[in-house]
């Protein structure tokens, strides 16, 4: 013992005098950074700490904790139902903001669809639904559009397919936000070429997403190459042409580049253009 | 208190450690000029001629920087994946970082995303043929390799200094001793050609140690065949692409296959089996047992004329070979051989080559925007022709010249679309990729035969296949779960929420559309 007292103090001081100043935190780093670069442990604390000392119309931090304890790990029951009774507590808030109102619906909505299991699919259709209905102007409520047709054509089908089909296009007339608009273009589109190898349906979807423009990167390149090569097959080489010199305008170093070239070229001259 | 010997003793080791300790934890720090932001750069890029590039770029930038300072810290790269392990979480990490065995969860949560910055020029490419590109643009593969690495964001967290290709190394005077001739084969033709010159050198002399014509190894044979079986399935792939778009991903090829659609016993998979039992048969028996270096030696010690190995192995065979060394694209069939021409496009482009010496910039630095100007800085022309020059690896950057006497190392960015693979090339677990591994010793050994291997697989395909789907689709169900996170901080962030939400959610939907065709199709073949 009389060992370790004789070299442990200097140690530990030695250790500490020799620790890089990088290792010593100093300030608190903002919580939504920290759980949007997925560092759960640095965010949560400061989100509970804001939850308890909220007031009662601070939903905005009831919500933000929501958010982060689905990313929490491991990833138990228990935190999910956490994350839902604090969105429950905003919906029953008459004076939240639309933003936080929406956002509240919306979050309890996808825990009980997706983090929940197993899923009330009814009960999540009817929570898209109402959301949908009462805040019919809000981008994220008119997300729910997008997920009740991912509902409709994959998850929770009806007997007849083209049902679903007739339930995507309606949802597509009453949904205001570009984006919501574009994905179910795309939806339908895709589901228009791979299922039911309806060409013409296809593109019409297709073209119409892409002319709202995706915003993940790469993704209208990604499309442009996609509509070229359906439009191609069916015999439709002026939008194949369109596209496909889209996508060579946008994706100079990809792998089928060359190709690409050599199929405008044949385009060109099936229709008679001249090369620019 | 009575001081004896052994006390003394253990006072010496204390002594030694405290020192240690001392100079372990102050490290560089202690050494750095204190009137300047020292900015820290850590890899695992030992070899040779990649120090020497790093300090040189770094002497170069302090010149044009007199009050930055540049500290190279180089990890072996056996202790580097533990090591960036503790120093992101430990938030000690050097401000750039390198990206080996990075996944993409510590992408997304230490590396700064640098969308913004390679949709913009590069200001060190001004006076340069780069000028005006976005930064992007500018590198051989437009950095799709290194977006891979974070398919949940979507971000581009990082950049490659350099790129890999495939070669077919030549050794020149053993060449020259069994066919009299100094050119390399380059094509398929020319490669069988060499394959029965080799055969019969080899009868001449039954006394002599035999010389094989391809020095190969198992961890390489995996790469070759990343080469061989897409040449025979170009045109099969063009043909079923599920959305038309010249490709077919690893995931929707394994659901082609389970919903009927592709079969191992098609013409142009079978074609492909046939090429890579023939390449197979120039290769000395047992190769699949053998590792990188015995391969290497046997080529270096003169007992394979050829050796296909990476554009990363070239600086050792010019430093170590002592013979001269000719370097060529693999041959494959072109689309005149008389064998093989008729499934083919012809030679692949190599756009999308793998990268290699990929850094980041770590979140918690300090030095963010003096680290983004020095990765600027390292795509600067000069100074990637520097590090090919000093490395013997080819730059990522286009128009950097390849090392001298290796022009063909670098990719070959025009070429015809991708083929098929038939082996789910890294999906999922990859269960279907070690189905092939386990037997392909049924196509390459002496008694090899394509039917046998036809029927091996086609029996534990689909299983594999299905375990590989289920572990693409959980991975991009989590993905979906995160998304909802991130949405909701996004709408609850101080200021209101930024367009990133949207990106987001563009993401989830696309993947939850997959999830669920994947599902579906799963679901079918088991039906």
């Amino acid at each position: 013992m009389k060992l370790l007292r004789l070299f442990a103090l200097p140690a530990l001081a030695a250790l500490t005098l020799g620790l890089p100043v990088s290792a010593v935190p100093d300030s608190a780093p903002d919580p939504w950074e920290a759980a949007l670069a997925l560092d759960v442990p640095t965010a949560l604390p400061q989100f509970e700490e804001a939850v308890e000392n909220a007031g009662p119309e601070d939903n905005t931090s009831r919500l933000a904790l929501a958010s982060a304890l689905l990313l929490k790990q491991p990833r138990i029951s228990s935190n999910f139902e956490r994350a839902l009774r604090l969105c429950e507590a905003v919906i029953a808030r008459p004076d939240a903001s639309r933003d936080d109102a929406v956002l509240a619906r919306y979050l309890a909505n996808r825990i009980r669809h997706v983090h929940l299991t197993p899923p009330d699919l009814s009960r999540v259709r009817a929570g898209y639904e109402e959301l949908l209905r009462d805040y019919p102007e809000h981008p994220l409520a008119n997300q729910a559009a997008v997920k009740l047709v991912i509902m409709d054509l994959y998850e929770d089908p009806p007997a007849d397919l083209a049902t679903a089909r007739a339930r995507a296009n309606e949802l597509l007339q009453v949904t205001t936000d570009a984006d919501a608009r574009r994905e179910i273009h795309y939806i339908l589109g895709r589901e228009a070429w791979l299922n039911l190898q309806d060409g013409p349906l296809a593109l019409r979807h297709l073209i119409a997403a892409r002319e709202l423009d995706f915003q993940t990167l790469d993704r209208n390149s990604d499309v442009d190459i996609a509509i070229a090569g359906i439009a191609r097959e069916i015999g439709r080489p002026e939008i194949a042409l369109t596209h496909y010199q889209r996508f060579l305008e946008d994706k100079k170093r990809d792998s089928r580049v060359t190709t690409v070239r050599q199929i405008v070229d044949e385009l060109r001259t099936q229709i008679g253009e001249d090369a620019p | 208190m009575k001081i004896t010997r052994s006390h003394l003793g253990l006072l010496v080791v204390a002594l030694g450690f405290i020192a240690s300790a001392v100079h372990v934890l102050r490290g560089p720090a202690a050494t750095a000029p204190t009137d300047k932001t020292v900015l820290r750069i850590g890899h695992w890029l030992m070899h040779a001629g990649m120090r020497e590039a790093f300090d040189e770029a770094a002497r170069r930038y302090e010149l044009e920087h007199p009050d930055v300072h540049i500290e190279q810290i180089v990890v072996p790269i056996r202790s580097y994946p533990a090591w960036t392990r503790t120093q992101l979480v430990g938030g000690t990490a050097p401000d750039i970082t390198g990206l080996h065995t990075v996944d993409s969860q510590m992408m997304a949560r230490y590396f700064v995303p640098l969308n913004d910055a390679l949709a913009q020029p590069n200001p060190y490419h001004v006076g340069t043929p780069l000028e005006g590109q976005p930064w992007r643009e500018t590198f051989a593969d437009g950095l799709d390799s290194i977006r891979a690495l974070t398919p949940a964001t979507g971000d581009i967290a990082g950049i490659a200094l350099q790129i890999n290709t495939r070669r077919l190394y030549t050794n020149l005077d053993l060449l020259q001793r069994i066919t009299g001739q100094t050119t390399p084969p380059r094509t398929y033709e020319e490669f069988q050609a060499l394959g029965a010159q080799v055969e019969a050198y080899n009868r001449e002399r039954p006394a002599a140690t035999g010389i094989t014509t391809i020095a190969m190894c198992g961890p390489y044979f995996g790469y070759l065949r990343e080469s061989l079986l897409p040449s025979q399935t170009q045109k099969l792939a063009e043909r079923v692409s599920p959305m038309r778009n010249l490709k077919v991903d690893a995931h929707e090829e394994a659901l082609l296959i389970l919903d009927g659609t592709l079969d191992p016993r098609l013409p142009d998979y079978q074609s492909s089996f046939d090429l890579l039992r023939d390449v197979s048969s120039m290769m000395p028996p047992g190769f699949e047992q053998f590792q990188r270096d015995d391969a290497l030696f046997m080529f270096l010690q003169g007992r394979a004329v050829t050796f296909i190995a990476g554009s990363w192995d070239y600086g050792v065979l010019v430093r170590d070979g002592p013979f001269p060394v000719a370097v060529t694209r693999v041959p494959i069939p072109d689309t005149d051989d008389p064998t093989y021409g008729r499934f083919t496009l012809g030679p692949p482009s190599e756009a999308a080559a793998g990268h290699e010496a990929a850094m980041g910039i770590v979140r918690h630095s300090k030095n963010q925007a003096l680290a983004l100007d020095f990765l600027r800085f390292l795509t600067k022309p000069e100074i990637a022709q520097m590090f090919s020059d000093y490395s013997h690896r080819v730059s990522a950057v286009i128009g950097v010249k390849p090392p001298e006497g290796a022009e063909e190392l670098a990719p070959q960015l025009e070429g015809a679309t991708g083929g098929l693979h038939l082996d789910a090339l890294y999906l999922g677990a990859r269960h279907t990729m070690g189905l092939f591994a386990r037997k392909s010793h049924l196509i390459t050994g002496t008694n090899s035969s394509v039917e046998a291997f036809t029927t091996a697989i086609e029996q534990e395909l689909p299983d594999n296949l299905r375990a590989d789907l289920g572990s693409f689709a959980r991975t991009d169900r989590q993905e979906v779960e995160r998304a909802d996170a991130l949405i909701g901080l996004r709408w609850t962030r101080p200021g209101g929420p930024d367009a990133h939400w949207r990106q987001t959610i563009e993401s989830q939907n696309f993947r939850e559309v997959r999830i669920h065709e994947v599902e579906q199709t799963i679901a079918e073949s088991l039906q």
